[in-house]
């Protein structure tokens, strides 16, 4: 495996930097005798760079190897009952290089590290950094199988067994400054030539980790089968991890499942049903994607973790390495289990054209197990993982298909599945009064726009509601109290009717999650010819534009042009005046920000032609030519790149520039032999 | 091999492995090679320590003084434009919310500071492990982590009010939005007990510079008192400090602020700031070893020969032109405070100046008290400026003890005009700008002192407040509302608290 990467959905990446650098700077740079490549702007002198610039001086490379086999030895020990222990491993290396080479901005940009004649900027370097990465995870898994049958139309199968996982690692890195030539070329530990001294301790560094995960289950599995018509299954397990507190190490999850095939009855005479089976399962599955919780002592001095929970202090010109606590303990920290139960059948009829299948769903996650939000009087000691609440989903889901053979050469196969979610918190803390926040991102302020609160779609958007702007003084003195306010500025709803617009004003303004989603699948072969479709849906789900830097001199979207421009001009809240001040904070969270991000998508469009046998002979036995277009085209009102917007639970539906899906035109063959 | 051997191997395998099981899901952090808590405070060592990470929030704290500034008359945010550095453009303005990263900041970083002392003071008696550890020194230290204390409480108090009040214990998630705001007045009560304990265990000199000493716990509970206008108490633990003659002013203003003036005969707390173990974590750029309010405050694309002694900045927190108006001709303070950089440019031809003007708010002047300067940073250069923050100074003590003397309830004007003209003295390097005012003439003059003798070092915003002259001397700031900044966002919608007036 080999790779490149670049960095993406923040306002700082490069595509944040596409988004909101200075529109007005020609692409290259035509100043004489004048560093870089690519033009620069005299008024964004920070941050926001040229985006050209900033991927025509990001290097960096990844190799990694994947070794993973098996094996297995079985013993029948006598004619129903086999014991098996199976050994399986995945070994990965990794190795990464990157290079931070020395750049110029511009003139006045803050962040150079090199001036406009090539030279280096006192007390900056470029720097080299290595990382290797070492992981080997394995499974050891041993059960008992037995299999019999009752009175020959009865049949059982069941498992007993247990198993052992290991997940572990170790990672080393390197970095070393003062590359020569200021090159990717020379970007090595071996050629840079950094070395630590009295008034440059970053010269030259190392660092090693090692982690390691470690599990265990328990399994009983009885599967019963009566003439193919009632089928019934019934698993338990009792898992247990490393990473919970000696009362929370296990928990037990069950599932089962009950099925009967309408249509194998005798009493069944149907000439339009060729095939019915209705079912129902419930099924659970734990979570344990922590870290094990304790109270940890951090010692040293400064401290990189994400809180820079830092050490030690300096008294005149001695530094005295300090000690604290790094991390939190949280003894009640437990299995987050996920429950999931459905009821439906599946039938085909009319000459099995027509194909149908349906479910009723119901998934509840029962503790939740997330990093919250909390309470910043508790200092800046990493908050620890909790279990922050329960979630329920519910809806159906259905898929109907139809396929059929028209004349002699023309077949047709098509599909159409269609999906509704409801989606809510359903407990939070005991009192239920809990929000948690997320969705972070920085548009001047740090801002966070979704919250998890019982009662609600978790992640919901959560800000200022919106009523037009305000057209003159009258309209502002009109309204509750907000500060700075002008006309051409936001009227933000008063909410609570308590006369100020501030916090308790504050509402649900958005909702990242679809009223339904749909999918459509066609297949058509014409003789040699096939053509295959997959167009994707998704109607209802908000989302947040989040990528929009919103400096002064930043780019704006080009809804900037409609701005509210004086009396009268327009009304549009997602249009206020501008202004660099912006003293009445028109950028807070608000549904200014919210848009309907429903999309359709050709996800997969291919035409194939097969070359007749006459053609290719004997050579192979099909020769197949197609031509493919992957996310073909998308049609969406949003006005950002993709409306389809993955994330973690408070993510979801918040847009920071997150990298589109590419469309891809590929041509290929296929080949059997 | 012999299928007898295969089933013995895989039987024997089964056994084993289950009989390892039990054990499989145990886990100690020791096989992390962390240390936990258990095995910490066993020493005298661990316990000097972990005090050493008390004092490590104070660093975190350095924009305390930026916004004592910028929300004053002193000085004005600047910045590359009105949407940079928002959160001080705002509170410049007088248009600040909720939602403010520098005050959310300072909110953390005393807290963490509160947390850090409160985790001493619960394992003083016996640590986590339960046994008792006693050592020689273990009061006089924990006078330190008493001082601490109250610093980070009274830094919370004098922005916010009435804060969350807590001293028993480091809190843990479960206490997450239990709490909510204590009185203003209890805080103050806390504040006191704690510098009283201090003061009754720690010495009047440390061996190491910068550590707390008994003076320094007088000169903040003095500070605490004034705060309160408890001018009797002021006035009597301030003579504490002057009357044992252990500090002096520095006859040169401007050498009080230059590396080597650190810790001075003047000098009595100091915040110290280092770049012994540089600091290269943009995440947390305000969290390092190093004073990153001296990159904010200096001078965009600064160049100039070898031998001119600053280094370039950002143009952040400058000067007001009616600071510098404030300075009577002939005061040495004017351009050690303020920096004209066309004048200097002017002054000094041999240094080949070139710089970019401040590209908003610019007012041509810089804070010269704190600028950078070649040579006194490394590592991530922006974040590890070695400036120590000069907290209280003995002309402070001077000043405020001037102030409460007038203010007693058994006034000395004669002291505190002594003290004030001490001061002046040493400004002027002269006894012809000796106040010879009385009453409330007397009590302005020391006031205007202040301001004077203190600018651009953090106190003129809370000055103003205490002293009730905010309203009149900084545009956009409305009585009632802005003698307090707005508790942060996320303590209203995580933790419930409520809001300060107006906000």
């Amino acid at each position: 495996m080999d790779g490149k990467g670049i960095q993406e959905n923040s306002f700082n990446s490069i595509l944040g930097s596409a988004l909101n650098f200075d529109p007005t700077v020609s692409k290259y740079n035509t100043v004489p005798n004048t560093a870089g490549t690519f033009g620069y702007s005299n008024l964004l002198l920070s941050e926001i760079f040229n985006p050209l610039t900033k991927l025509e001086n990001t290097y960096n490379k990844n190799v990694g190897y994947k070794l993973y086999g098996k094996g297995e030895l079985q013993y029948d020990v006598l004619k129903n009952l086999k014991v098996s222990t199976r050994f399986g491993y995945t070994k990965y290396d990794g190795n990464a290089k990157s290079f931070t080479p020395l750049v110029f901005y511009g003139p006045l940009n803050v962040e150079n590290s090199m001036n406009a004649d090539g030279s280096t900027v006192a007390g900056k370097h470029n720097s080299v950094a290595h990382e290797k990465a070492s992981n080997l995870n394995w499974t050891w898994e041993s059960f008992a199988n037995y299999n019999f049958k009752i009175k020959q139309d009865h049949s059982f199968e069941t498992v007993l067994g247990y198993s052992m996982s290991k997940v572990s690692g170790n990672t080393a890195g390197a970095t070393r400054q003062d590359v020569p030539f200021n090159s990717w070329e020379f970007a090595d530990f071996t050629a840079a030539t950094g070395n630590n001294n009295a008034t440059n301790s970053n010269a030259l560094s190392g660092y090693y980790y090692q982690y390691f995960r470690r599990n265990l289950s328990y399994f009983a599995r009885i599967n019963y089968d009566y003439q193919e018509k009632y089928l019934a299954s019934f698993t338990a397990r009792r898992d247990g991890s490393y990473a919970f507190g000696k009362n929370n190490k296990y928990a037990n999850f069950f599932s089962g499942s009950l099925g009967w095939v309408v249509s194998k009855e005798n009493f069944w005479h149907s000439d339009f049903i060729d095939y019915l089976k209705i079912r129902g399962s419930y099924g659970s599955i734990g979570n344990e994607n922590v870290d094990p919780l304790y109270v940890s002592i951090i010692t040293g001095g400064p401290s990189y973790g994400p809180t820079a929970n830092s050490n030690g202090y300096t008294f005149g010109d001695v530094f005295y390495p300090g000690a604290t606590v790094g991390s939190a303990a949280n003894d009640a920290l437990r299995w987050e289990k996920q429950m999931q139960s459905n009821i439906g059948f599946d039938m085909t009829f009319f000459k099995r054209r027509f194909s149908i299948t349906a479910d009723y769903f119901r998934k509840t996650v029962d503790g939740l197990l997330f990093t919250p939000s909390a309470s910043l009087y508790l200092g800046t000691v990493p908050i620890p993982t909790a279990n922050i609440g329960s979630t329920k989903s519910s809806g159906i889901d259905m898929m109907l298909s139809y396929n059929q053979n028209i004349g002699r050469s023309l077949k047709l196969n098509t599909s159409i599945t269609f999906t509704t979610v409801k989606n809510e918190v359903t407990a939070t803390n005991t009192d239920g009064t809990a929000k948690i926040l997320g969705g972070y991102y920085f548009n001047g302020q740090s801002q966070s726009v979704t919250v998890f609160e019982k009662g609600q779609t978790p992640g919901y958007f959560y800000g200022f509601q919106t009523e037009g702007l305000f057209q003159n003084f009258a309209d502002v003195a009109a309204h509750a109290t907000q500060t700075g306010a002008q006309p051409g500025d936001i009227r933000f709803v008063d909410q609570n009717k308590d006369n100020v617009i501030n916090d308790l004003d504050k509402v649900k303004i958005g909702d990242p999650f679809p009223d339904f989603t749909m999918g459509w699948n066609l297949n058509l072969e014409y003789k040699n010819i096939d053509f295959s479709a997959f167009t994707y849906a998704s109607i209802g789900n908000d989302v947040y534009r989040a990528y929009e830097r919103n400096a002064n001199y930043t780019n704006k979207d080009r809804m900037i042009l409609a701005r509210w421009t004086g009396d009268g001009t327009t009304n549009n809240a997602k249009t206020p005046r501008y202004s660099f001040t912006d003293a009445n904070s028109n950028i807070r969270v608000s549904d200014r920000y919210v848009e309907d991000g429903s999309f359709a998508k050709v996800k997969n469009l291919q035409l194939g032609y097969t070359l007749p046998t006459k053609w290719t002979g004997k050579a192979f036995s099909k020769l197949r030519v197609y031509v493919q277009v992957k996310n073909a085209f998308t049609i969406t009102k949003y006005t950002g790149f993709d409306p389809e917007i993955a994330g973690g639970i408070l993510d979801t539906g918040v847009d920071r520039g997150a990298y589109p899906q590419a469309r891809t035109f590929a041509f290929g063959l296929d080949i059997k032999l | 091999m012999s299928k007898i051997i295969i089933r013995t191997l895989l039987v024997a395998s089964l056994l084993s492995g289950l009989a390892s099981c039990k054990k499989w899901v145990d886990y100690n952090p020791h096989e992390d090679f962390r240390i936990t808590e258990l095995d910490y405070l066993a020493s005298e060592s661990d316990y000097r320590t972990m005090a050493v990470s008390v004092y490590t929030p104070l660093q975190w704290l350095n924009q305390a003084v930026v916004v004592g500034e910028v929300a004053s008359d002193n000085a004005v945010s600047g910045g590359e434009n009105a949407s940079d550095v928002l959160s001080l453009q705002q509170i410049d303005d007088y248009t600040h919310t909720s939602n403010n990263s520098t005050l959310t900041e300072l909110w953390k970083s005393a807290y963490e500071g509160v947390n850090r002392a409160n985790y001493m003071t619960q394992y003083k008696g016996v640590n986590p492990a339960g046994k008792t550890v006693d050592f020689a020194g273990k009061n006089a230290l924990y006078g330190e982590v008493y001082f601490l204390r109250a610093y980070y409480y009274f830094t919370l108090v004098k922005f916010f009010g009435d804060v969350p009040l807590f001293t028993d214990k480091r809190l843990g998630l479960s206490e997450s939005g239990s709490l909510g705001r204590s009185p203003k007045a209890d805080v103050y009560r806390q504040v006191e007990a704690d510098l009283t304990a201090a003061i009754a265990v720690l010495p009047a000199v440390q061996v190491d510079k910068g550590r707390i000493t008994k003076y320094a716990a007088q000169a903040l509970l003095g500070k605490v008192y004034l705060y309160q206008n408890k001018y009797n108490e002021a006035a009597a633990m301030l003579d504490n400090v002057i009357t044992p003659n252990a500090f002096s002013l520095v006859s040169n203003f401007n050498s009080i602020f230059l590396a080597s003036g650190e810790n001075g005969p003047e000098s009595v707390f100091e915040i110290q700031y280092s770049n012994t173990s540089p600091y290269y974590n943009w995440g947390g750029y305000n969290r390092g070893q190093g004073n990153y309010a001296v990159q904010q405050c200096g001078i965009r694309g600064l160049n100039g020969s070898a031998n001119m002694p600053y280094a370039a900045g950002w143009s952040t927190n400058l000067p007001t032109q009616n600071l510098k108006a404030a300075y009577a001709a002939g005061d040495q303070r004017r351009d050690v405070t303020i920096l004209d950089i066309e004048a200097y440019k002017a002054a000094n031809p041999s240094y080949n100046i070139t710089y970019q003007v401040a590209p908003y708010k610019n007012t041509g002047l810089y804070s010269q008290k704190y600028q950078p300067r070649k040579g006194e940073t490394s590592g991530q250069l922006e974040l590890n400026y070695t400036n120590n923050y000069r907290i209280i100074r003995y002309s402070d003590v001077l000043l405020m003890a001037a102030e409460a003397w007038t203010k007693s309830t058994s006034p000395n004007e004669t002291k505190a005009r002594d003290y004030l003209n001490r001061v002046r003295r040493r400004a002027f390097s002269d006894l012809l700008h000796d106040v010879s005012a009385s009453g409330n003439a007397l009590y302005l003059a020391i006031l205007d002192e202040r301001r004077l003798e203190l600018a651009m070092e953090g106190d003129r915003f809370f000055d103003l407040v205490r002293t009730g002259q905010a309203a009149a001397k900084i545009q956009g700031f409305t009585t009632g509302k802005h003698e307090l900044f707005p508790i942060p966002i996320e303590e209203v919608t995580i933790s419930g608290l409520s809001q300060n007036p107006g906000y």
